[in-house]
């Protein structure tokens, strides 16, 4: 890779302290966005990848939650353990971000321009008046119709799809280096997300600003995203390229995955695969690999200790934490193992 | 097993203002067969299967269970006489069970109302506690004791318990991940095998519903613009809406997503408040005529089992 990344997250982990005792949420993870690029982090709910973000925003109740180990340097500069004041100062201004739920994400007492205005007014110190045209050249440029007359609106007033696209509009003031966006289309219909799917891209490439898109949906990574990290109880189990996760699945996690979806090519007929049981309890995450107690391949040593990565020999980016991965692991045919080098990290 | 013919379900806002949930829907569902209900929010689905099964009152129209006419407005004896027969599983298994009874409770509930005595009752509730995949040892646990997908198979079993013949399932894996998805609609599949099911599966999940269900039915405001078997409808739509309601749909295939150009449908669904005559899709059709906005298409017959209500057609 050619010179520092635009975000380098290392060894982030975060934990919350409940009545239950400790749930560790996000355990070690590392990865990096290069300017530009569409990151997605996948994985299903309760498996950190929310958290994982929320913490580089700093926007994770603290307590109970708390930050014990990792760093998160964007453009070189320590995002964590930052005080409140230097927190706002790059939050929404360096990083934008949008939410699953646009209607709990913005201030119901407020018009949707004089939100989108304050993000202006508070991190450029532009001028109220201004502020609030170019609120409205936003709105527009998220295809808002009538965005003069929908500026003055609050949000009770629009749609779901429409907040969303004022929430864009609103994280995307300050044209950050990188947007985030958690889950921006759960909530809404396939027409809808289609809609908002491709204003994300245009923008993205239009700006060419880095994306780190959180979903549960496979699809909408197929449609959206250039490099994937797959998560699962706290962990990213594998990272690699796009197609590297869809055609080159090392983890049997991310197969397993992949064969609980219907395909629609190809016959109707062909069972659905759920993968039995259900994510580790991660007040006590497991000794070794997160995935071992539902894994069909699983081996002794997956029981005993956590793998590492192990680096695809073939396809530079591409590792997955998986003991199946080792240079003297059994083969197994539905699994793409051409990965035989050790790494730790990502 | 199931026919409506031209049934309606209204909601009166205000003195002028009525809101046209579902609008003239004909449909038929035979005996065995897994029909898959598709539309967006708004489209009048969940309503057209509460309506059926009378848990709304109709506006008008007509349903029929197995040539029977059901009541415009379900009495206490109505519901208790044909739940025997139709049951409905619900789509938030969080809302959808009372957090202060146990599962006992919950799923024995239909058989104690039957005057079922209190030991048979928890014999054959362990018993669907098993056959759906939970323990039967959890009889005595809370609903917030379990997870969304458990708590999915405990509605399901609570439907089932009474055998029905007939099963409305609204969004019923809409609020699950996808592994507990797959997990779910399996045991519904499984059920609907070995009890004989006839299943309404009302979703907005393209490509699960083309997966489970023998035929598919889209609906948009109210209307139901295109019926036929599950894969015509997927790979061949003929109605503009249903081509691209399935174009935005994505697939979980990188190198197809990069290589097709999707259209995308532009605007949102229109109001369904005092809607006026003509396609409820003219406004957003990319075909539209002239005459789209001003008469009604009327159901036409296409290919076998293939039914589009559309003006191209005509």
């Amino acid at each position: 890779m050619n010179g520092p990344a635009l975000l380098e997250v290392e060894g982030l982990t975060v934990e919350f302290e409940t009545y239950g005792g400790t749930v560790k949420a996000v355990r070690g993870v590392d990865f990096t966005v290069e300017a530009g690029e569409v990151m997605a982090i996948v994985g299903e709910s309760g498996c950190g990848k929310s958290v994982t973000v929320q913490s580089l925003m700093g926007i994770i109740p603290m307590p109970p939650g708390k930050i014990t180990a990792g760093s998160a340097r964007l453009n070189g500069s320590e995002l964590l353990g930052l005080e409140p004041r230097a927190a706002n100062a790059f939050r929404g201004k360096e990083i934008g971000m949008i939410f699953q739920d646009p209607m709990t994400s913005l201030n119901p007492t407020m018009t949707i321009g004089d939100q989108i205005a304050e993000t202006l007014k508070v991190h450029r110190g532009i001028p109220d008046q201004q502020a609030f045209e170019s609120a409205i050249k936003l709105l527009e440029m998220t295809h808002i119709p009538e965005a003069k007359k929908r500026a003055k609106q609050y949000p009770f007033e629009f749609s779901g799809g429409m907040l969303q696209r004022a929430m864009i509009a609103q994280s995307l003031a300050c044209s950050p280096s990188l947007l985030i966006a958690d889950e921006p289309t759960t909530a809404l219909d396939v027409t809808i997300q289609a809609q908002i799917l491709d204003l994300l891209k245009t923008l993205q490439a239009r700006d060419s600003m880095a994306v780190i898109l959180i979903t549960h949906d496979l699809a909408v990574v197929a449609r959206t995203a250039q490099k994937v990290c797959v998560m699962y109880a706290g962990q990213i189990i594998e990272h690699g390229s796009v197609d590297d996760i869809f055609y080159q699945s090392a983890h049997p996690y991310t197969l397993g995955l992949k064969s609980a979806m219907p395909s629609n090519v190809g016959d109707r007929d062909k069972s659905l695969n759920p993968i039995p049981g259900s994510p580790p309890d991660l007040f006590s995450p497991p000794l070794g690999c997160g995935y071992a107690a539902r894994c069909p391949h699983a081996m002794r040593i997956c029981h005993e200790e956590n793998p590492p990565f192990f680096q695809d020999s073939l396809s530079d980016g591409h590792a997955a934490r998986c003991w199946l991965q080792a240079p003297n692991a059994p083969v197994v045919p539905e699994l793409y193992q051409s990965n035989k080098i050790a790494s730790d990290g990502a | 097993m199931i026919k409506t013919r031209a049934l309606k379900k209204h909601f009166q806002l205000a003195r002028h203002q009525t809101l046209h949930a579902v609008d003239g829907v004909s449909l038929e569902i035979s005996e065995n067969e897994i029909l898959g209900l598709v539309g967006e929010s708004g489209s009048g689905k969940s309503t057209f299967g509460k309506t059926l099964i009378g848990l709304h009152e109709r506006t008008g129209g007509e349903a029929f269970y197995r040539e029977e006419a059901l009541p415009k407005k379900f009495t206490a004896a109505d519901h208790l006489r044909y739940s025997k027969d139709i049951q409905m599983v619900f789509q938030d298994p969080y809302a959808s069970l009372n957090p202060r009874m146990t599962v006992l409770d919950i799923v024995g509930e239909g058989l104690a109302l039957r005057g079922m005595a209190r030991a048979d009752v928890q014999e054959q509730v362990a018993y669907w506690l098993s056959r759906v995949g939970l323990h039967p040892d959890h009889l005595s646990r809370y609903p917030h004791e379990f997870s969304g997908g458990q708590r999915q198979r405990i509605g399901i079993a609570r439907a089932m318990i009474i055998e029905p013949k007939f099963v409305v399932c609204d969004e019923p894996i809409s609020a699950l991940d996808v592994s507990v998805q797959a997990q779910v609609v399996n045991l519904l599949e499984d059920l609907q095998r070995s009890m004989g099911l006839t299943l309404l599966f009302i979703a907005h999940d393209l490509s699960m519903v083309r997966y489970i269900s023998d035929r598919m039915a889209v609906m948009y405001l109210g209307t139901l613009v295109e019926t036929g078997p599950s894969d015509s409808v997927f790979f061949s739509p003929q109605h503009p809406y249903t081509q691209l309601l399935i174009e935005s749909n994505p697939e979980p295939d990188p190198k197809l997503e990069r290589t097709r150009n999707a259209q995308i449908l532009t605007g949102e669904i229109t109001s369904p408040v005092n809607v006026g005559p003509g396609c409820r899709f003219s406004d957003r059709c990319p075909k539209a005529m002239p005459h789209c906005s001003s008469e009604t298409p009327e159901p036409i017959k296409i290919a076998e089992d293939h039914i589009v209500a559309c003006h191209l057609y005509s």
